[in-house]
């Protein structure tokens, strides 16, 4: 177990692009880590830069403390679990977990014994007895996506390392896997450093997110942290379905105003006076009775999807699209002209 | 024997005339295909030692506008034979049986002959010619005036008849009908076990699979059949069945063990070459970051996008004692002289003209495996070599092993390089393989060059069975049936 | 992390893991040359030779097994006497270009070997230290000279496979704009256009192109029109005799030709089709057969079903779904098809020489074979036609490449 460390890590490709921007992030001993971003962030990059496979333009690696980027990846004693699984199609079960033990057993000086011991365990935590002697093409997703990372923790590496490993799965295996990769640290707590585009698996595994667009960290913060308290109009944005309601615009004395919106501030904001966004979440706008609420904003309803238990409602409030999350069972009005309140104790106040 | 004109002395007209005239005659209806038939009638006298026959495409009175056609001496016939000529200049008889003829095939007449005829062959048809019969003395004086005669042939060229076509249309219509009936009950049982729409398929199908049941399957079994038979090149179609004599002769040929041994020599280190070199540029080219890649890709598929007998025939050239290579070492080496050169030699030029082939079916294969995997191998301390052996190779399996034996099937049959390079050559023995002939190009000489076409049948059926033991040999060792699962 | 002495195995010096590859490979290319000499009757070269090729094999003999520092002088000593062998040669040996490029692989190793195996960072290796400042300058310095090294040695190895098809095209260039016909004479020692003028005003050569056109123009169309329905068929249909037809399709591809070939004659002489070009071209279209319909199948395997089904429910028929959305959407596939089917019909020669026997009905292949008998060998001429012959046909086939290999392979790997 190790800490990691990216120290002001720049990686530009040979074309040019810029795929990290000066990153700097530290991983605690221990500690779950998840790389949220879109697609062409940089995540993977910084995770590929970690295990070796591409070099830093600039900045230092630092693994326990000291630099790695020197070192070849074999060097730097890490377990990656791939987005394909990288499973080798010519092996059985048992070969691919044993493999990188035997071709190294000498380097790593361990016994016979100890091989098998060390896959034995891997076997019996990921319940992969029934399928040793099976190749990998004659499993299914899941099972091929836990032998993969069987064969990252025989090794029992420094760090772990995952590419959005459950992104090939159904979706009800995947919430399945979800449970299991945190139970599996839970139990193993190996430093892991694990990449996705998915905020649900990032909220969920996490100990801590890390934010990525553009190859810039946009924040370094706890799941809810950066669902309650997101840095920037970007990670607003992006985390939480449906996303958090940005409006742009000014707050001035005490009030927010949008164009012809206007609406109270809530009071913890209410001594800022600057341009900027107002985010406030679906969950949190509520229907007013009357529209003589001091609060109340006049919107239109453009329509609603039902989602089950909750329902998004898509308005218009004076020229601003809104969506408000409310629960199915209230059954209120689906159309027509209905007023809300958009101040509530949770809002935020981003510059832009 | 036109050129023995040369050699007479000229004929001068100032020669004593002491013989009575002499009487020349065409007969038209004995006429053959550039032949004109002459008749002679004359008493020789004392002094005549021979006859000459001129010819010329116009009017002639003296020998220098006229070529000589054919000479006939008069002396003793005691031990000769009347024997047809060997060469087919002249065909000439006396009283209705060929004329005697000397060891070297010259004609002679016996001094008491009055009468002969001649077949003059080497005639253009259709055009007048002028023809004269000269008596000489020993001196080549002519002995009586120049009277030539006119004469032409205007018989058309009587090809031998045709062989009879009938079998083998009759075959052939039998077997393209029993295909078409085949398909018929096909397309029924398809139709009953309600697969109604596939009733078309059979149509598409039909052509093609037509031509190759005739064009493939028919030739193979009549292959087969020949090497049962005498069948050789004076007697097409008329062959007859002789069981397995012929595959005794190929038994027993001399030669045989050293052109099995060869062939498999030529196929195995051909082979290996190919794929172990296309394998080692195949890998070579996919590797991330080399500069000219696609020039360099491109250079190397020239060897395979030159037509091959063209390469052949170049490296043919460059080997030659003042070629390429030659003049790169400084020597003046003749490669395919000696047998061991001419082997090594037509086995590099085979090499380098398989080698593309190998590294585009492999660079096609080495693309498909995912590179994530030697990811993950690289980030489990493996690298380089043990890469290639535990990871490439096995992964590599299911296409070497199919393009190894098709390599292997083809190398076998190759012709051209051979061909082309040494025809076989050097030279070993009468009717025995040379040292380069694989038993492809062995097989060819038989049939075209000794015209021997069921011993060659037989030849090439025992290749083929020779050819099925090995890939079936190899197919079984290698597990190829457990790859294509 | 247990300090930095578990990662001495991985400091192996690039230097020395370049040694280790190349210098076997020095050693065989300088067998091979000194067999050569053989040929040169040059004794004393080829003892040079020799002795370098040993002192190579010396050095990366040293190379192997534990670190010690006596191996690594003994080495660098290898190395430096092979240095010397080197300088000595290329002093009082002949200088041709192949000389200077044997001696090139017994001093630039030699040289590469001594420099490095003097260096510091090797010395430090091989006495065995496990110094965390020599650990960490060896690590950046292998990150930084170990690509290099290892793409220089890419470079090196795919010039050497470049040159043997280089070497010869230059050869054959020159020969074919060097005056007469002969081989010798130094590269672009003089130039004509001669030769070229010869070939194409000469009315033999325009009588082998006409036969090879028709005849493999013949063999594209009637090829195709039996391929594209039989593929179609294949890809398409399920139908009772499927995996039967479609493995005697395969079987047919491993028929050697010899077996063939003598039926043919027999059977094109009894029709009177000897030194016709029908007769060749009924036979190319057969036996080119069985690979189109692979290729095509394969092709039109790749056009989805669904397409078919969307114009079926339009209400087009069988025949107008053919030829208004298959035949539209696998016409590249069918052009390569046609590529391949003519490109054989053009390059083949047994079947032709066989046929054809007739002068005037020869095709290019077994015409171009003609100029070169054992007596009287035209090679200007032939070098000229080659090359008029051979870039048409290498500028389709390179342009192709990728279509032909991929349908060559699905045809040829599958089957």
């Amino acid at each position: 177990m190790s800490t990691v460390e990216f120290s002001s890590v720049t990686k530009r490709f040979d074309d040019g692009t810029v795929a990290l921007d000066s990153l700097s992030l530290k991983v605690e001993e221990g500690e779950f880590l998840v790389l949220l971003g879109p697609s062409g962030c940089g995540k993977s990059t910084a995770l590929r830069v970690l295990a070796g496979l591409e070099e830093a333009s600039s900045g230092d690696i630092l693994i326990g403390g000291q630099r790695v980027n020197d070192l070849p990846p074999g060097a730097r004693d890490l377990g990656m679990v791939f987005q394909s699984y990288a499973l080798y199609p010519h092996m059985s079960v048992a070969e691919n977990l044993s493999f990188g033990l035997r071709r190294g057993q000498q380097r790593l000086a361990i016994s016979e014994a100890e091989i098998g011991e060390r896959v034995n365990s891997a076997v019996d935590l990921l319940d992969l007895s029934e399928v040793l002697d099976r190749r990998p093409r004659e499993l299914s997703g899941g099972q091929q996506q836990r032998v993969a990372i069987g064969r990252a923790l025989v090794r029992r590496p420094k760090v772990l390392l995952m590419d959005e490993p459950l992104s090939n799965l159904d979706a009800k295996l995947r919430n399945r896997m979800r449970l299991e990769i945190r139970r599996l640290h839970e139990r193993h707590g190996t430093t892991t450093v694990y990449v996705t585009h998915d905020q649900v698996e990032a909220m969920t595994l996490a100990d801590r997110i890390a934010v990525l667009n553009g190859g810039r960290l946009q924040q370094h913060a706890r799941p809810l942290d950066a669902y309650h308290r997101p840095a920037n109009s970007f990670v607003a944005s992006f985390i939480g379905t449906p996303p958090m309601n940005l409006i742009e615009g000014e707050a001035r004395s005490n009030r927010f105003h949008a164009g012809e919106l206007s609406f109270p501030l809530p009071a913890h904001l209410s001594a800022h006076s600057a341009r900027a966004f107002y985010g406030i979440r679906p969950e949190h706008i509520r229907r007013l009775d009357s529209a003589e609420h001091p609060e109340a904003v006049p919107a239109q309803v453009l329509g609603r999807e039902n989602l089950g238990s909750v329902s998004v409602t898509h308005l218009d409030a004076l020229g601003h699209r809104i969506t408000a999350s409310e629960r199915t069972d209230d059954d209120p009005d689906a159309s027509g002209q209905i007023t809300v309140s958009l101040t509530h104790s949770s809002a935020i106040l981003l510059e832009n | 024997m036109l050129a023995g004109a040369a050699l007479l002395a000229p004929v001068t007209q100032a020669a004593a005339l002491t013989d009575e005239a002499l009487r020349l005659t065409t007969d038209p209806a004995q006429n053959e295909y550039r032949r004109i038939h002459v008749e002679v009638q004359h008493r020789s006298g004392p002094d005549t030692r021979s006859y000459q026959i001129w010819f010329a495409s116009q009017p002639f009175d003296r020998v220098a506008d006229a070529e000589l056609h054919s000479t006939l001496v008069i002396g003793d016939t005691e031990g000769l034979n009347r024997t047809a000529p060997a060469f087919d200049t002249q065909d000439c008889w006396t009283a209705g049986q060929p004329v005697h003829r000397t060891k070297d095939d010259i004609p002679v007449l016996a001094p008491d002959i009055l009468e002969w005829s001649c077949s003059l062959s080497g005639v253009m048809p259709g055009v007048d010619q002028w023809i004269a019969v000269l008596p000489v003395d020993a001196d080549g004086r002519g002995l009586s005036p120049l009277l030539p005669i006119r004469a032409r042939t205007d018989v058309p060229d009587q090809r031998p008849p045709p062989p009879d076509t009938l079998p083998i249309t009759l075959t052939l219509a039998s077997i393209v009908l029993s295909a078409i009936v085949l398909l018929l009950y096909l397309r029924r049982r398809d139709i009953l076990s309600g697969r109604a729409q596939t009733s078309r398929a059979y149509l598409y199908l039909a052509p093609a699979l037509i031509g190759l049941t005739a064009l493939t399957f028919y030739p193979v079994a009549y292959g087969v059949w020949l090497a049962f038979t005498d069948a050789d090149q004076s007697q097409l179609g008329e062959e007859n069945w002789i069981g397995l004599g012929n595959f005794a002769t190929v038994l027993l040929s001399p030669g045989i063990v050293r052109v099995t041994l060869f062939t498999l020599v030529w196929t195995l280190v051909n082979v290996t070459a190919h794929v172990a070199l296309g394998l080692l540029l195949a890998y070579t080219l996919t590797q991330p970051g080399i500069r000219g890649r696609t020039l360099y890709r491109t250079i190397l598929l020239l060897p395979w996008a030159i037509p091959g007998y063209i390469s052949v025939l170049a490296w043919n050239g460059m080997l030659q004692p003042d070629g390429l290579i030659n003049a790169i070492l400084g020597t003046a080496t003749d490669f395919t002289a000696t047998p061991l050169a001419a082997r090594i030699s037509v086995i590099l030029v085979n090499i380098w003209l398989g080698i593309p082939f190998m590294m585009m079916v492999l660079s096609g294969a080495l693309q498909a495996i995912s590179t994530e995997m030697f990811e993950a191998a690289e980030l489990d301390g493996i690298s380089g070599w043990n890469q290639f052996a535990y990871l490439t190779l096995p992964n590599l399996k299911g296409t070497l092993v199919p393009v190894s034996l098709l390599g292997f099937i083809w190398t076998f049959n190759t012709f051209n390089t051979i061909y082309l390079m040494t025809r076989g050559n050097p030279y070993v023995g009468f009717g025995e393989p040379g040292a380069t002939d694989t038993l492809v190009t062995y097989v060819f000489s038989v049939a075209f060059d000794y015209g021997r076409y069921g011993v060659a049948a037989a030849w090439s059926v025992a290749v083929f069975l020779l050819l099925l033991a090995f890939s079936y040999l190899y197919v079984k060792r290698s597990g190829v049936m457990e790859v294509a699962r | 992390m247990s300090g930095r002495a578990e990662l001495i195995d991985w400091v192996v010096p690039a230097e020395v893991r370049t040694l280790r590859r190349w210098l076997p490979a020095a050693a065989v290319v300088l067998a091979i040359a000194a067999v050569l000499e053989g040929l040169r009757y040059d004794g004393p070269r080829q003892i040079g030779l020799l002795c370098g090729l040993l002192l190579l094999a010396g050095c990366r003999a040293c190379l192997a097994g534990d670190r010690r520092t006596w191996k690594r002088r003994l080495g660098a000593t290898f190395a430096g006497v092979g240095t010397v062998i080197a300088a000595h040669l290329l002093v009082v040996g002949e200088k041709s270009l192949y000389d200077l490029w044997t001696l090139a692989w017994l001093a630039l190793p030699s040289v590469l070997a001594l420099y490095w195996l003097i260096s510091p960072r090797v010395a430090a290796w091989a006495s065995g230290s496990d110094d965390a400042a020599f650990i960490a300058e060896c690590l950046s310095s292998n990150r930084r000279l170990g690509p290099l090294l290892s793409r220089a040695g890419t470079q090196v190895l795919l010039i050497h496979a470049c040159a043997p098809v280089v070497i010869p095209l230059v050869w054959i260039a020159d020969v074919a704009v060097s005056p007469g016909n002969v081989l010798g004479g130094a590269i672009g020692d003089a130039f004509t256009l001669d030769h070229f003028a010869a070939v194409l005003s000469s009315a033999a050569f325009g009588t082998w192109i006409g036969n090879s056109l028709v005849v493999s123009v013949g063999t594209t169309i009637v090829g195709l029109l039996l391929a594209i329905p039989a593929g179609y068929a294949f890809s398409r249909y399920r139908f009772a005799g499927r995996r039967a037809s479609m493995f005697l399709f395969v079987l047919v591809q491993m028929f050697p030709g010899i077996i063939i070939l003598l039926p043919y004659f027999m059977i094109m002489k009894t029709l009177g089709l000897l030194n016709t070009s029908i007769g060749l071209i009924i036979v190319y279209s057969v036996t080119a057969l069985p690979l189109c319909v692979w290729m095509l199948k394969g092709f039109f395997d790749s056009i989805p079903r669904e397409v078919e089904e969307a114009a079926a429910i339009e209400g087009c028929t069988q025949l107008e779904i053919f030829r208004h959305i298959i035949l539209p959407l696998s016409l590249p596939a069918v052009a390569v098809t046609a590529l391949f089917s003519f490109l054989t019909a053009w390059n083949e020669f047994l079947l032709a020489l066989v046929f054809n026997t007739s002068n005037d009905q020869y095709t290019l292949p077994v015409g171009l074979a003609s100029m070169i008998p054992a007596t009287g060998q035209q090679w200007g001429d032939f070098a000229a036609a080659s090359i008029l012959v051979s870039i048409p046909v290498v500028i389709l086939f390179i342009a192709f490449q990728r279509a032909l290999v991929q349908g060559l392979s699905a045809g040829a790997v599958k089957g």
